[in-house]
């Protein structure tokens, strides 16, 4: 499958040697749903900058559907939400899509129809005609995301696309990303909600001072190796707690079992072998999963550890 | 395409958003309604041939259209007699539509032989100083050049196909003719009403197309030149720091379409706003006075495009300040100031030229700025030469574009000034590409 998005050893240093990005690569393949996390000024922001050609890298380059996102083609198939995005508050919501539609080379029928429709997509139906000046945050937000899909665009880039809209409201911007995905579209997310995230992506890259440090599927980067969770009929006694504390690295008791940490993944094969000796019903046995929160936490504290001694 | 018309549109947009669209109509419909509220009386040909037949001896030039008046009196007492029409013992030729008759008596042909002399030095003085090469009192005068006296001296009062003969041979005596085929450009007493008959006022020493004319120019060059342009750049000039403004290029620049195509395109749809806006003022006041006098002037309706030419001068200037700072009152007042500035420039060289000062350091420096600064000012006396040119026949058009030291050479001045605006334009795209978003 052809990758929708490339960053190929993306670096950018600002002006004042700010070093926004360090040798990003990363390819964001067709269809996917592809999460940015990174914290304030990790340089997310930058990246999808550099990806739209509004900032131009130092180092390396990018494309977009396999087109150099120097040239303007590239974003043809494109949608985008920047965040804090300002619309110019003299358009009306049906006026401001027509300005965006015929800066994207659309026009007459075809581009009032298709602006109407997004507009009744995104709950700002009764609403066109009204100047943008007396728009909520949310319904600007809303607006956002219409004109991100004014040109029923290949790939999608949304900075924070739920900032300021309500929990009901960001359940049907989800539902619209879904929508999204079933129809092929690629969607490049970058958000700070994390359970968002969490709930949409496939896959997540995690920037820390402008470097990639972590990246993978949800389940790699949430699965803890090497930490199983033994779930039993009834809590275990002292004595067998002991006994597993001598054969594996940790063992803590929980409420329904415990939770055991291995050397090797063979190990825990004589865990359950000592459970059951000592006549333990057994009734689960899983692999431990961390929240998406805390693997963000860890490798951000750990990016932030490895630069330290370098400082 | 659509990108360029989805542009002008936010263009107009924005203007109608400020009321500036809706001031500048405004001044559109109150100047043509001030058009439609005049009312010209037509001189007669017979009291002007009159009245300047009596006054043949004083000579008066305008200043430009609205500069001074230069007169010279000499002194040749004479009696004019009743203007009449031609009779067949006149003996002028045939085909002059029209001609009216008056004889003119002097006391001797001496005096005729000063008028001669004087008019010569007359119109020869440099308009502004009055500078002029010395009466040669000792110069001989011929039969010709008095009869080319009282042609030249009619003609350019208005008459026209003037035939001057003397009477029975005796030079003191002399019977001329004068057609008058367009009385409406007659140097003569007429009244101007204003404000539908509610006010009226006597006009004489300038024919009633050339008040038109200038009064065309006064709104070209002081209404719409000056406070339009000011309107006109206040609004058009926040229209790239808006853009540009962080939140809002974003939306601008991720669309499938150049930087370059799409600071022209602003740069293209302001122009040409300015230009439907310009069209829409002159041609209802060029309408109003059409109706109210039968003079329709052309080059009137043109002048938007003078308007819209001074525009696009500084237009550039409003972009790269707006492009660079993203600030909207810099840009505008940046702009606007510039535009004084330059103004200034070409203003101090042409006075410094009008008064004759040859070669100075101040001049060389002035020719400097001038040969680079945008030349609206210039525009000012090419609206000036247009409007005279239009459809004024070539007496009055000469009258009416006597300014001095106004020779504007046009190519001169509108080739630098699209090349001033061309490379600021050039600096300003070429900031636009480079720059981080």
């Amino acid at each position: 499958m052809a990758s929708a998005i490339v960053a190929d050893g993306v670096s950018k240093t600002f002006r004042g040697a700010v070093r926004a990005l360090r040798d990003v690569r990363l390819a964001v393949e067709s269809g996917e749903i592809f999460g940015l996390l990174g914290r304030n000024g990790a340089g997310k922001t930058t990246l999808v900058k550099v990806l739209l050609d509004l900032v131009r890298p130092t180092a390396g380059s990018a494309f977009l559907l396999g087109v150099p996102a120097r040239r303007a083609a590239a974003r043809r198939r494109v949608g985008y939400l920047p965040e804090d995005h300002r619309f110019p508050d003299y358009h009306t919501a049906l006026s401001a899509l027509a300005y965006y539609g015929g800066l994207s080379g659309m026009g007459g029928g075809e581009l009032r129809e298709r602006a109407k429709a997004l507009l009744g997509l995104v709950g700002l139906a009764g609403v066109e005609r009204r100047k943008i000046r007396g728009f909520s945050k949310g319904m600007k937000q809303r607006l956002g995301l219409a004109q991100a899909l004014l040109a029923d665009p290949e790939v999608l880039l949304l900075d924070e696309p739920t900032d300021g809209v309500d929990p009901l409201g960001r359940a049907e911007i989800r539902g619209i990303l879904e929508e999204q995905k079933e129809r092929g579209r690629t969607i490049f997310l970058n958000s700070h909600l994390l359970s968002e995230v969490e709930r949409l992506c496939d896959r997540v890259a995690i920037l820390e001072q402008g470097e990639i440090v972590r990246s993978g599927t949800i389940e790699e980067l949430t699965r803890a190796e090497l930490v199983f969770a033994v779930t039993t009929v009834a809590p275990l006694s002292a004595e067998v707690l002991a006994e597993l504390a001598a054969l594996v690295v940790a063992a803590r008791p929980l409420d329904d079992g415990v939770e055991v940490s291995v050397a090797r993944e063979e190990a825990i094969d004589a865990v359950i072998d000592l459970l059951r000796a000592r006549g333990v019903s057994v009734r689960g046995l899983a692999g431990k999963r961390h929240s998406l929160e805390e693997v963000f936490l860890a490798s951000v504290q750990d990016a932030a550890a490895r630069q330290e001694p370098a400082r | 395409m659509s990108a360029f018309l989805a542009i002008f549109r936010d263009a107009w947009r924005e203007s109608l958003d400020r009321r500036s669209v809706q001031v500048l109509v405004l001044i559109g419909l109150v100047l043509a309604l001030f058009c439609a509220s005049l009312s010209f009386g037509t001189p007669d040909p017979d009291r002007a041939l009159a009245d300047h037949s009596q006054s043949i001896s004083t000579f008066t030039r305008r200043i430009g259209f609205f500069g001074g008046r230069s007169h010279t009196q000499v002194d040749a007492p004479h009696e004019t007699g009743a203007v009449r029409a031609p009779q067949p013992e006149d003996d002028l030729p045939a085909g002059i539509e029209g001609a009216r008759v008056v004889e003119l008596r002097f006391h001797s042909t001496a005096d005729v032989d000063d008028l001669a002399r004087a008019w010569r030095t007359f119109r020869s003085r440099h308009p502004w100083t009055g500078d002029a090469p010395e009466v040669d009192h000792a110069r001989a005068i011929g039969s010709r050049e008095r009869a080319d006296f009282f042609r030249e001296r009619l003609e350019e009062v208005g008459f026209a196909d003037v035939i001057a003969r003397p009477i029975d041979g005796d030079e003191r005596a002399w019977r001329v003719a004068a057609a008058c085929p367009r009385p409406i450009e007659l140097v003569a007493s007429w009244t101007l009403h204003l404000s539908f008959g509610a006010f009226k006022i006597d006009v004489d020493e300038v024919s009633p197309a050339e008040w038109i004319v200038a009064f065309e120019l006064f709104l070209a060059n002081v209404f719409v030149g000056f406070f339009g342009m000011l309107v006109l750049l206040s609004t058009f000039a926040s229209a790239v720091p808006e853009m540009v403004r962080k939140g809002s290029i974003d939306l601008v620049l991720a669309r499938p379409i150049g930087r370059t195509r799409l600071l022209l395109f602003r740069y293209g749809a302001a122009v040409a706003s300015v230009v439907a806006l310009a069209t829409v003022v002159f041609g209802a006041c060029a309408a109003a006075l059409w109706l109210r006098s039968g003079l329709f002037n052309v080059s009137f309706v043109a002048c938007a495009l003078t308007a819209a030419a001074a525009f696009a001068m500084l237009f550039p200037v409003a972009l790269l300040l707006g492009v660079a700072t993203r600030n909207t009152s810099l840009a505008t007042l940046g702009s606007i100031g510039f535009w004084g500035l330059s103004s200034a420039v070409v203003q101090a060289r042409e006075g410094m030229r009008m008064m004759g000062v040859a070669s100075t350091r101040w001049l060389k420096v002035l020719d400097a700025v001038y040969w680079i600064a945008p030349k609206t000012r210039d525009l000012d006396h090419l609206n000036e030469f247009f409007l005279a040119h239009s459809n004024l026949s070539p007496a009055a058009a000469a009258r009416a574009a006597a300014m001095p030291g106004a020779d504007v050479n046009a190519w001169y001045s509108c080739g630098t000034s699209a090349l001033f605006a061309a490379i600021v334009l050039a600096l300003t795209v070429w900031v636009f590409r480079r720059r981080d978003w």
